[in-house]
């Protein structure tokens, strides 16, 4: 009906040749200027009709585009109506999605535009050929700190998806765009404060796939959206608008994650993603985001290729474990009798463990010719063996199903005799002894925790207030030979017999970690600077060693760490504890804890018992 | 089938011909060997930890990192055959094993039907000595060697004649 009162509309708008004013009329009075659908295209705040995300003129037909919808509304229907001249430049071509929108919410019809030849978008178009949507989630990635929250980036799935054939879908990922020659120091602060452009790129998702499972490392989550083909090509011909566009990025809050749910509000209006984002953001939210909203159709791994090493060499016994690391390392040919001797099924899985081996330690460098060598080799004699189908690793628990980023503690406890409450806020995101589902074990990292403490009869202190920390302890073999290293930084209560003080402080640490007794020992040499009141000399330097041993077993994590410290003016400080988690459920944990600080030749022990909730 | 041919002789001349003419343009790197490895770390580690593309913001307009214009169609019905340039390790190490995602795209991007993969995998994997004789082989020799494989295979030559 509405249909057919568009066509009249148009017909007699045509006939009285005011085919430009009507519509805007119209429009205005139907208020599309603020039409949420409307906001979301031009990437309005949540709840703003006068401030949009882009950062961008490009971005926009009205010069006051990005503060006022309506005006930005009437541009792009002038724009729509401008004769064609030229092609690709029109805004037809430009804004595609902007175009479907107003034409279906006017009840216009589009033949009554000009048409101008939007060869590139239709190209590219073709070429992306958007069927369905994929949410992807890189996990963890041991040695890269920022990595640790993860990333995310969507999928365009083109038509007639068949088995493994994803490696001709198109990867879309908003990130940063960095400039030739910048350097990492530069990056830490300019992504905190928003010094970078973020963009939009749309790469195959191949690529996504060498640089995350087989580069970095990370295992890849794979979550189909229910989207139909019609909201999956809104989706396509939206991020088109897109190209090139500057938004600001902010790495804590306006970061991929932001984006790509907007980008989803746009592919089905209606849904609420967006505004559902508190300040800070973690990608991992995003998935749990999009899977309370009922939009996860399917959940799939995809195994980095350090994953699938781990998993070659966890089939092997230790004697074919050396075997294979012999090959790989070139002290034995791919073809020598120890090898042959093996039955086949056992001999391909020590040559695929080599081979994997080989690759993970010299996928990152340059080509070594004799490197290549021993990898050929190594590919023709598996060649040579009959392909039979392999045990897939197993899949660990989903990320989105771990306990949530932020923890608030509360407990009592003892300390040099004297009992204490204890109150702690974390804003993020996971320390060693947390729950581990969804999490990789020996990879802690925090920003913000505070940590407040009332000794019975006084008043409520600060005990620790934690800016970020960074801990990653993981277990050195003859196939994986990662660094654990920490970093910590914030302020930190000394305690010296009755006398204490908050002193700010920043250490690291870097070391070697091995199995022991069944769990993982570490032994790390440290460095602190602080600053204390007290002391004669207030900033000092302490070069320190610390060791640190955690267990896994029924009950949660099991964590014994012993400090060793000693400043430049002797002072002495020797800081030892064992921390027992309890996982009651997904978000709760009741945590032990006690040990013995000695500063200075004067020692005190302390317990306490903290209740955790996730949240 | 014609434009198939075409397509496919294309290829092959122009690897073995003037730079100008070669698939994908002049910076196509039909010429990677095996295991090339990856230049520039710390670039690329920056990259990974704002999730950013440095240097090249990318929109889908190429086929990438290794310079393929995404202009030139080696394609019928629309598609581009994957450029296995760009996942030549991958690829080769699929062809080792006899089965995995890389190996799965081609056939897919060269339009070989689900009934016929699973053949297209072993015919391929069978023939690992000819398509990777050396450590040294070439995308473009490899794709060479690909297509007059499948053209003495029964039910294979008929996707590349």
């Amino acid at each position: 009906m509405r249909g057919l009162a568009g066509l009249l509309l148009c017909m007699w708008s045509v006939a009285a040749g005011a085919a430009v004013d009507e519509p805007m009329s119209r429009a205005r009075a139907l208020n599309l200027g603020e039409h949420p659908e409307w906001l979301a295209l031009l990437h309005y705040q949540p709840g703003s009709t006068q401030s949009s995300f882009v950062d961008d003129p490009d971005f926009f037909l009205s010069p006051d585009g990005a503060t006022d919808p309506g005006s930005e509304l009437i541009a792009t229907l002038q724009a729509f109506q401008a004769h064609a001249e030229g092609s690709n430049q029109h805004a037809r071509c430009r804004f595609p999605a902007r175009f479907a929108w107003l034409v279906s919410r006017l009840a216009l019809n589009a033949t009554d535009f000009s048409d101008p030849d939007c060869t590139e978008f239709n190209d590219w178009r073709a070429r992306l050929d958007p069927h369905s949507v994929t949410l992807v989630f890189a996990s963890a990635y041991l040695n890269s700190p920022s990595s640790m929250y993860g990333h995310t980036l969507l999928r365009i799935d083109p038509a007639g998806q068949e088995g493994d054939s994803f490696w001709l879908s198109f990867a879309v990922n908003f990130g940063a765009y960095i400039p030739e020659g910048d350097n990492s120091i530069a990056y830490a602060w300019r992504g905190l404060a928003g010094g970078y452009p973020g963009l939009f790129a749309v790469q195959p998702y191949y690529e996504r796939i060498q640089k995350y499972a087989r580069l970095e490392n990370r295992d890849l989550w794979e979550y189909r959206l229910d989207f139909t083909a019609e909201e999956t090509g809104r989706l396509t011909d939206h991020l088109w608008e897109l190209r090139d566009i500057n938004f600001d990025y902010y790495f804590l809050d306006e970061n991929c994650s932001y984006r790509l749910l907007e980008l989803l509000e746009v592919a089905r209006p209606g849904l609420e993603l967006a505004s559902r984002f508190p300040a800070w953001v973690i990608p991992i939210d995003t998935v749990r985001i999009v899977e309370d909203a009922g939009l996860i159709q399917q959940r799939d791994w995809r195994p980095a290729h350090a994953t699938y090493l781990a998993h070659y060499v966890e089939q092997l016994s230790p004697t074919e474990r050396t075997l294979a690391a012999d090959v790989a390392e070139g002290a034995m040919a791919a073809e020598a009798d120890s090898l042959r001797l093996l039955p086949k099924p056992q001999r391909r899985t020590v040559l695929l463990a080599a081979y994997r081996l080989l690759r993970f330690r010299h996928d990152r460098t340059a080509r070594d010719a004799q490197v290549a060598q021993r990898s050929h080799a190594l590919l023709k004699a598996i060649s040579r063996l009959p392909a039979v189908p392999e045990i897939a690793p197993q899949r660990p628990r989903a990320p989105e199903d771990g306990h949530l980023s932020a923890r608030v503690a509360a407990g009592f406890g003892v300390q040099d005799g004297t009992p204490r409450r204890r109150l702690s806020i974390r804003g993020a995101y996971h320390d060693l002894q947390d729950n581990r589902a969804g999490y990789r074990e020996g990879a802690a990292i925090t920003m913000g925790r505070l940590h407040l403490s009332q000794p019975s009869g006084e008043s409520v202190q600060i005990e620790e207030a934690e800016i970020l920390s960074i801990e990653s302890i993981t277990a050195r073999d003859r196939f994986f030979r990662p660094l654990s290293w920490q970093v910590h930084t914030g302020w930190q209560r000394i305690h010296q017999g009755r006398r204490s003080e908050l002193a700010p402080y920043v250490d690291g640490g870097g070391g070697f970690a091995g199995s022991v007794l069944g769990g993982t020992g570490a032994i790390l040499a440290t460095a602190r600077l602080e600053y204390l009141q007290r002391r004669e000399q207030n900033l000092d330097l302490a070069p320190g060693l610390q060791f640190d041993w955690l267990r896994s077993w029924q009950p949660g994590m099991l964590h014994l760490r012993v400090g060793l410290q000693e400043f430049t003016r002797g002072q002495e400080r020797l800081q030892m504890s064992l921390a027992q988690q309890v996982e009651l459920g997904r978000n709760l944990a009741l945590r032990l804890r006690g040990g013995r600080n000695r500063e200075d030749g004067r020692a005190a022990s302390f317990w306490e018992v903290t209740l955790q909730h996730y949240f | 089938m014609i434009k198939r041919i075409i397509a496919g002789t294309g290829l092959m001349i122009a690897a073995g011909t003037a730079q100008a003419y070669a698939p994908g343009g002049p910076d196509c790197g039909w010429g990677n060997m095996l295991f090339q490895g990856q230049n520039g770390l710390v670039m690329h580690m920056l990259a990974s930890t704002t999730n950013g593309t440095s240097g090249n913001a990318t929109f889908g307009m190429t086929s990438g990192t290794n310079g393929c214009s995404a202009d030139y169609k080696l394609t019928y019905g629309g598609k581009s055959w994957l450029n296995i340039s760009a996942v030549m390790d991958e690829f080769a190490e699929d062809v080792a094993r006899g089965e995995g995602d890389a190996m799965n795209a081609l056939a897919v991007s060269m339009g070989v039907k689900g009934e016929d993969r699973g053949h297209f995998s072993q015919v391929l994997h069978s023939n690992f000595d000819r398509l990777f004789p050396t450590a040294e082989v070439t995308a473009a020799e490899v794709m060479d060697s690909i297509v007059a494989v499948m053209r003495e295979d029964e039910r294979l030559a008929v996707y590349v004649s």
